[in-house]
């Protein structure tokens, strides 16, 4: 079975390198596919370009804060900085830092402090996902949360528009149609040409030769993206390789193939039909308006329909609001403040004291309330995902797309687990030198380098599995679906 | 001509007969004037809401309890865009922009309360914009229903029996494409249609003045129409060249290059080569622009001392408490005219860089007119980028002279007065905002090229179809 198998195969493979139409496109495939890594590499490298130069802030302002504690500079950079190469802007910063390094409640309120970053990987390139809409870091924006939280990232109006050219554009849209290309005549040619009866005196099965011959096509196209995206990506790293980054691309070429295969049991199917090559070529398009076009149309009108999102100035609002409440029951916090705290005693003859540890009460109350509201309204977020996630059943563009930004690590839940994880280390840092305040000391040396610090390796292995599995299961029942059908009808005869 | 009639009869007749064409092209005008529908509604729903607001921002500033004219400009108030009217049926890049502005003293702010933003985009074409169905999914129904309109006739042989009735060949390509042409208008009639509801006197007005309105709407259409010549001809090149087969896949090919790939490439690759600072990048080249100075300019302190000195000459004082007028008061002035410079370039910065941008994708129209038609017809339609920048534009102008009128009232110690009645005379002395699109011409610099190149593509193609035809050997 199996030798026959690839004997077909290898035949069907060598007939169709003679026509001229396979192999153009063929060429046109592998032309899309580098060009498609080639902007993503080019984006992939800015955003690169664009850590590295937070990644030199953050460690600068460090280099700020410790000076002050420091006689002399350390080292040959701090030499050259304090030696006259900073800007003005910069030697204003440093001095304003070095007024308030040893001081936890000056500290608290001084912004700047930290920027953190979401890393790239080596697969970062392959799916632009939601990283047109969502920042990949976020700046310390001193005690507020919702500031630091905020999307300062200016919208490009067109590309927000038209969208990324990305290979989840080629892989989903382009290669369908090219499969289209490929496919909708192999049997129908054949008939119309009036060589099928000869065909069909060298084949046992009609049904595999139809299945061969879709098959090597659509093989063959999903093995040349594959191949040369692991050429791409090895050979122009993006950030570092690692098991979970091998894990990632395997799932991404699996995925490549299986929505490929899917195209090609549908273009078995229509083969299957007694069709002329214009009807097999129509009804294959007519499904790709639908899958492409008709059905995430109606599913994006709905989700924006139902699920009314929350705006940025929203995001904002709702720490003046927890502001203004927490000012009102300034009281009743202070005294649960002092109830959670019976080591700290108030000394009368020092006013200014209870003022600060009043000020660090009512900062806990209100990070505690803004920590939970920041949470819903993140959520508010995945659970648009979940629905769309239920919806990847209706049609496999969706189970595609959703299973490359997974891998791709570009999936609106990377982007709003990195808001949630900068917004509990926002709450670190605050609580860091809340502690201190607390214990009524002075920052040391040894302090200032133990400041929390933003840890991205997180994100390096995040992989939501319960939409990759929604995925799967999509486009397991589309295909299932087609390649059904085909038997049925060939079953039934429909081509003789 | 009754030979060109009858052909073009022929055609649509042949056209009628083709049951999976007449379902194609019905099931697409029902779609495009549900599309149209629903962006007409959007369209009036978002003016309603717009010109809602912006009375509410006007009653909030004209019975505001302030009492100093300064704190005024410091609470400010909030302007409002209005949509086009023709957004109605090229919403553009409208909705991914904001469509409300902050005003208030010492500060620049940007527009925000995108209608679009976080709403969720699963489509590689935004078919909620009935121009992009027109453009992008139209030209894809002529390449089904005319893919074959000459390569059926070869191969059923009935392309000689035309020729030999006396026709000539010309006669027949461009009868052809009469229908072709007669049918698209069909096709697109939905769109006709919204254009009228909405230029015609009786339709609701936003509130936006509109030169040239009926000139803008025409042209709208016309461009779309220009366009989808272009593909008609395309269309029957192909068609009188190649078989019916061939003729599909490269036709197919062609529409997934101009309006899938090459829109999307030269978007992606100009914004990659121009990137925009984000809003905070520029907030901090600002401070440090006030603090320091910035490209050979002064600091704010530097430039106070220099307008303090030219101000103590001026009224030939040697100290400023001799100085005749408040000082602090016009010096709020002086401080505005110093921020606003800063501002400028900050903002020239940007619109050089969306020049640098516009100028690539001008490059990269050349090679897809559907780029091209997007621009030139979001550009008649008032809802493109440029628009946008002739909204802030004007916002910004009239920031600067509410500003002025304000300040000017605290330097003459002008206060609103203790009754409603008097304090509203005094607020009213800023006037009320007035959105204008710019005319017509003045866009005409900025898509020239994508005229050229549209015009280019819809004369070309039709006179490569007649030549081809009658130099093909059916």
């Amino acid at each position: 079975m199996l030798r026959f198998a690839a004997t077909d195969l290898r035949r069907e493979w060598r007939l169709a390198l003679t026509q001229p139409c396979v192999s153009t496109t063929f060429v046109v495939i592998g032309c899309l596919t580098m060009l498609a890594l080639l902007t993503g590499w080019l984006r992939t490298n800015s955003r690169i370009e664009r850590l590295q130069t937070l990644a030199g802030e953050n460690a600068q302002q460090q280099r700020f804060v410790e000076s002050a504690f420091l006689e002399r500079p350390s080292t040959d950079s701090a030499a050259a900085e304090l030696a006259g190469e900073l800007t003005p802007a910069e030697h204003d910063r440093r001095l304003s830092l070095q007024m308030s390094a040893r001081s936890p409640d000056l500290m608290r309120y001084t912004e700047g402090l930290w920027r953190s970053m979401l890393p790239t990987t080596p697969l970062t390139g392959l799916s632009q996902g939601a990283g047109g809409e969502w920042p990949d870091h976020y700046y310390h924006a001193g005690p507020s949360t919702t500031q630091t939280l905020a999307r300062t990232m200016r919208p490009n109006p067109l590309l927000t528009t038209m969208g990324a050219f990305d290979l989840t554009l080629v892989v989903g849209v382009v290669l369908p149609l090219a499969v289209i290309v490929l496919t909708y005549d192999v049997t129908a040619a054949d008939r119309e040409l009036g060589r099928w009866e000869f065909v069909r005196c060298h084949t046992s099965s009609i049904h595999r030769l139809i299945v061969a011959r879709c098959l090597v096509r659509v093989g063959a196209s999903s093995l040349l993206v594959i191949m040369l995206t692991a050429l791409f990506v090895i050979v122009l790293p993006t950030g570092h390789w690692d098991s979970a980054m091998i894990r990632n691309f395997l799932i991404w070429s699996a995925w490549v193939s299986a929505y490929l295969g899917f195209w090609a049991a549908l273009s078995i199917l229509a083969n299957s039909l007694k069709l002329s090559w214009a009807g097999a070529g129509l009804l294959l398009l007519l499904c790709w308006c639908i899958f492409v076009f008709a059905i995430p149309a109606l599913l994006q009108c709905a989700v924006n329909w139902r699920i009314q999102m929350p705006r940025q100035a929203e995001l904002t609002a709702l720490e003046e609001d927890v502001r203004k409440q927490v000012e009102r029951e300034a009281d009743d916090v202070w005294a649960d403040f002092l109830r959670e705290h019976p080591q700290i005693e108030i000394d009368d003859e020092k006013p200014q004291q209870e003022v600060m540890l009043r000020d660090v009460a009512l900062n806990k109350a209100a990070r505690s309330e803004v920590e939970a509201r920041v949470e819903t309204y993140l959520q508010r977020f995945l659970h648009r995902e979940d629905l769309l996630d239920r919806s990847q059943l209706l049609t496999p563009l969706l189970a595609w797309r959703t299973a490359a930004d997974q891998s791709a690590g570009t999936s609106l839940r990377h982007f709003v687990e990195f808001a949630r994880q900068t917004g509990d280390f926002h709450d670190e840092h605050a609580a860091y030198f809340e502690s201190k305040s607390l214990a009524g000391q002075e920052l040391s040396f040894l302090d200032i380098q133990g400041i929390p610090r933003f840890d991205d390796r997180q994100f390096y292995t995040q992989l939501d599995l319960s939409p990759l599995l929604l995925s799967a299961a999509s486009l397991l029942m589309w295909t299932s679906v087609c390649g059904l059908l085909s038997w049925w009808c060939l079953r039934l005869g429909t081509i003789q | 001509m009754p030979m060109l009639q009858t052909i073009v009869r022929k055609e649509l007749r042949e056209v009628g007969r083709d049951a999976w064409a007449v379902g194609v092209m019905v099931a697409f005008v029902v779609i495009l004037a549900l599309i149209c529908l629903a962006s007409r509604w959007t369209w009036a729903r978002q003016a309603a809401i717009q010109v809602a607001r912006q009375r509410l921002a006007r009653e909030v500033w004209l019975t505001q309890a302030n009492d100093s004219p300064h704190q005024a400009t410091h609470d400010g108030t909030t302007v409002y865009k209005l949509p086009s009217p023709l957004a109605a049926v090229d919403p553009g890049v409208d909705p991914e922009l904001g469509t409300a502005i902050r005003l208030e003293s010492h500060r620049r702010h940007e527009s925000t309360n995108s209608p679009r933003r976080d709403r969720v985009k699963l489509l590689p074409l935004d078919l909620t914009n009935p121009a992009v169905t027109v453009q992008a999914l139209l030209p894809l129904v002529v390449i089904l229903v005319g893919h074959a309109i000459v390569a059926r006739e070869r191969e059923q042989g009935t392309w000689s029996l035309l020729c030999s009735l006396g026709v000539s060949r010309r006669q027949v390509v461009i009868g052809k494409l009469i229908a072709m042409l007669l049918l698209t208008i069909v096709l697109s009639a939905p769109v006709l249609i919204t254009l009228s509801w909405t230029v015609l006197p009786a339709a609701p007005q936003t509130g936006v003045t509109t030169p040239g309105i009926f000139h803008r709407a025409f042209t709208l259409y016309a461009v779309n129409l220009l366009y989808l010549v272009g593909w008609c001809a395309a269309g029957l090149t192909l068609s009188s060249r190649c078989s019916s087969a061939v003729s599909l896949v490269l036709l197919i090919s062609c529409w997934a290059g101009f309006t899938l790939i090459i829109p999307r490439l030269a978007v992606d690759l100009a914004y990659s080569r121009f990137p925009l600072p984000s809003q905070l990048s520029m907030r901090e080249s600002r401070d440090a622009a006030i603090r320091h100075g910035s490209d050979g300019n002064d600091s704010l302190d530097e430039f106070n001392a220099a307008w303090e000195q030219k101000l103590l000459k001026e009224y030939g004082v040697s100290r400023v408490q001799d100085m005749p007028v408040h000082l602090n008061a016009v010096r709020l002035l002086a401080m505005e005219e110093f921020t606003d410079s800063i501002d400028d370039r900050a903002n020239s910065q940007l619109t050089d860089i969306h020049r640098k941008q516009n100028r690539f994708l001008d490059w990269f129209g050349a090679f897809s007119p559907y780029l091209t038609v997007r621009s030139v017809s979001e550009s008649f339609a008032g809802t493109d980028r440029h628009h946008h920048a002739a909204f802030v534009a004007s916002a910004e102008q009239y920031r600067r002279s509410l500003v002025k009128i304000m300040n000017t009232a605290e330097v003459k110690g002008s206060r609103p007065g203790s009754t409603a009645e008097k304090a509203r005379r005094f607020w009213n002395q800023v006037p009320e905002f007035q959105q204008r699109l710019p005319s017509p011409l003045s866009t005409t610099d900025t898509i020239g090229w994508s005229i050229g190149v549209l015009l280019v593509w819809c004369l070309s193609m039709p006179v490569i179809a007649v030549l081809s035809a009658t130099g093909s050997h059916a």
